[in-house]
């Protein structure tokens, strides 16, 4: 495919490497021939996984972020560019998986928590903030680059599934925190989008499936020049 | 033959006031300012106890409210609603003083000190303007839900903006959205104990926050009013009070079948875009 060939060798930033959705998803990218910088909280997985990119024939290098600490994005990122030479994309995928208020699958109202909140406002929202900042220097010099964030359909519908179906899963700190991805996002794009930075949004239904094809399809799209005018947008995936 | 809140409420528009909400206790976060201000009237017209929380002195709108009334139904409660303890303590106080909230409205706060715009905000203000207008929000409401259970009833409203408001500071708009995520999450969970959740979504309403909005983009205050209001299709932005009528409608036991809505109260600049 022509929008796969386009994104051979180019340089990507990926946050949130280190759970199953992001480590299948890094893969799937570098099979595609992008050369991967992976950013998570800690080295638990990533250094294998960057190891394992190098294998399929890219580049690859992993580093650690402190939530909150603007210094260590910057650090992070200098040195991922330093590696790749280059930035073309950022990808911020932090995806929360754990949510206290739940209890054998059952939700327990009692349970929620204002410092589990707090919490997840940082890591998540807090870090996708530091992300852009860090790296968009970088890209502003060039007059290039494509962001795209990943948030969970709930903070449309509240839940888990397409509107109107009631999974039960979801939580107040996911609902809550991926809505306000999208309202920072909104903002940051109408302000970054008319200096040569697109910024798009890919929002998953929590229970999507890992290995589920439309995940990468999504991305190629959004990454590769087909959608050249699609700018703002989240893609919905139910 | 008409059912019986919908006679209450047709009399209440018609009479203008009532005791719809005589043993209901609200509590309106930035309940002294522009928006919150004219809902506090609102609610205690409607015979309410209302808790006026501002991180500002409410004692004079309160002794306002109050002098109309032969009960105390204005009662200031200066919190800062982005410190837990501070919003742990207002409810523990409110449930000594009168039993706990039924009625919470997520009103409170802050555009912003500049700069607002991404490429210039620090970290700091990012996160100070979220923990005022989105974690405030969501810490006052983790601490009414077991108020409420325990009443078997209870509204809990959100005033929020729409995704496409232009320009909007980004910590501005991730309060304002993030609403409509809690407003639909808490409608699937609560609604089980008679809590219903609501969002009304405003675009301009003339207040002091609009004051700053247009003050921060150094436009003439005058001609930036009569821009807003040629804006809307109705000609002219909506008045506070007109706001607080419909967030007194989600309060009022009429609208208990209804819950998880995003309402846009806009004069229809959505519409035109
Ligand atoms: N005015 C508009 O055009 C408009 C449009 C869309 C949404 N809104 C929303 O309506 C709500 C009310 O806005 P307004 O126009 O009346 O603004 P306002 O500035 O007049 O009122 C906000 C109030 O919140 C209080 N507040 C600020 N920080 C606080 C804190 N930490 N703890 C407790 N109280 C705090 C302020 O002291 C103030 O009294 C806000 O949520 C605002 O975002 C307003």
């Amino acid at each position: 495919m022509e929008s796969m060939r386009e994104l051979k060798g180019k340089n990507c930033i990926f946050l949130g490497a280190n759970d199953s959705f992001g480590r299948e998803l890094c893969k799937n990218l570098a099979k595609v021939g992008l050369n991967l910088g992976l950013i998570d909280f800690d080295h638990f997985d990533s250094l294998n996984l960057s190891n394992n990119l190098k294998n399929i024939g890219v580049k690859s290098i992993s580093a650690t972020v402190i939530p909150g600490k603007a210094i260590s994005f910057e650090k992070a990122v200098a040195r991922i560019i330093e590696y790749l030479g280059d930035l073309d994309f950022l990808i911020c995928a932090y995806y929360f998986d754990e949510d206290i208020s739940y209890e054998n699958d059952e939700f327990h109202i009692d349970k929620l928590s204002m410092e589990k909140w707090d919490n997840v406002l940082e890591k998540w929202a807090g870090s996708y903030f530091l992300m852009i900042k860090s790296v968009l220097p970088h890209m502003l010099n060039k007059n290039k680059g494509k962001i795209i964030f990943t948030n969970l359909t709930s903070g449309y519908t509240g839940e888990g599934e397409g509107e109107g179906q009631l999974s039960g899963i979801s939580s107040l700190y996911f609902s809550a925190c991926s809505s306000a991805i999208t309202g920072t996002m909104t903002s940051i794009a109408r302000e970054i989008i008319p200096l040569g930075v697109k910024v798009n949004g890919v929002a998953f239904n929590p229970t999507l499936k890992r290995d589920d094809d439309r995940i990468l399809n999504a991305f190629i799209f959004l990454l590769s020049d087909i959608s050249y005018y699609t700018c703002g947008q989240i893609i919905r995936l139910y | 033959m008409l059912n019986k809140d919908l006679k209450d409420y047709i009399d209440l528009v018609n009479k203008g006031s009532s005791d719809f909400l005589k043993k209901k206790v609200s509590l309106v976060t930035g309940g002294a300012g522009g928006i919150g201000t004219a809902i506090c009237k609102e609610l205690a017209n409607l015979g309410s106890i209302v808790y006026i929380c501002d991180i500002k002195e409410a004692k004079s709108l309160a002794n306002e409210i109050n002098a109309g009334y032969s009960d105390v139904r204005a009662i200031p409660i200066k919190t800062d609603i982005s410190n837990k303890s501070e919003v742990k303590n207002m409810f523990e106080q409110i449930l000594n003083e009168n039993g706990g909230v039924d009625i919470l409205i997520n009103n409170a706060a802050v555009y912003g000190e500049p700069p607002l715009n991404f490429l210039e905000i620090s970290y700091e203000n990012f996160k100070k303007i979220i923990s005022v207008d989105l974690s405030g929000a969501i810490y006052c409401t983790i601490a009414a839900i077991p108020h409420m259970i325990k009443k078997g009833w209870g509204k809990i409203m959100f005033t929020a903006a729409p995704l496409s408001s232009s320009g909007i500071p980004a910590p501005y708009l991730a309060g304002k959205s993030g609403f409509i995520g809690l407003t639909k999450f808490f409608s699937e969970k609560l609604k089980k104990y008679g809590i219903g959740t609501f969002a009304v979504v405003l675009r301009h309403i003339y207040t002091p926050m609009i004051k700053k909005v247009i003050e921060s983009r150094n436009i003439d205050i005058k001609n930036a009013k009569k821009d807003l209001d040629k804006k809307s299709l109705t000609g002219r932005m909506a008045t506070t009070e007109e706001i607080a009528k419909m967030f007194a409608y989600f309060a009022l036991p009429i609208s208990n079948h209804m819950s998880g809505q995003t309402i846009l109260a806009d004069g229809g600049i959505s519409y035109l875009r």
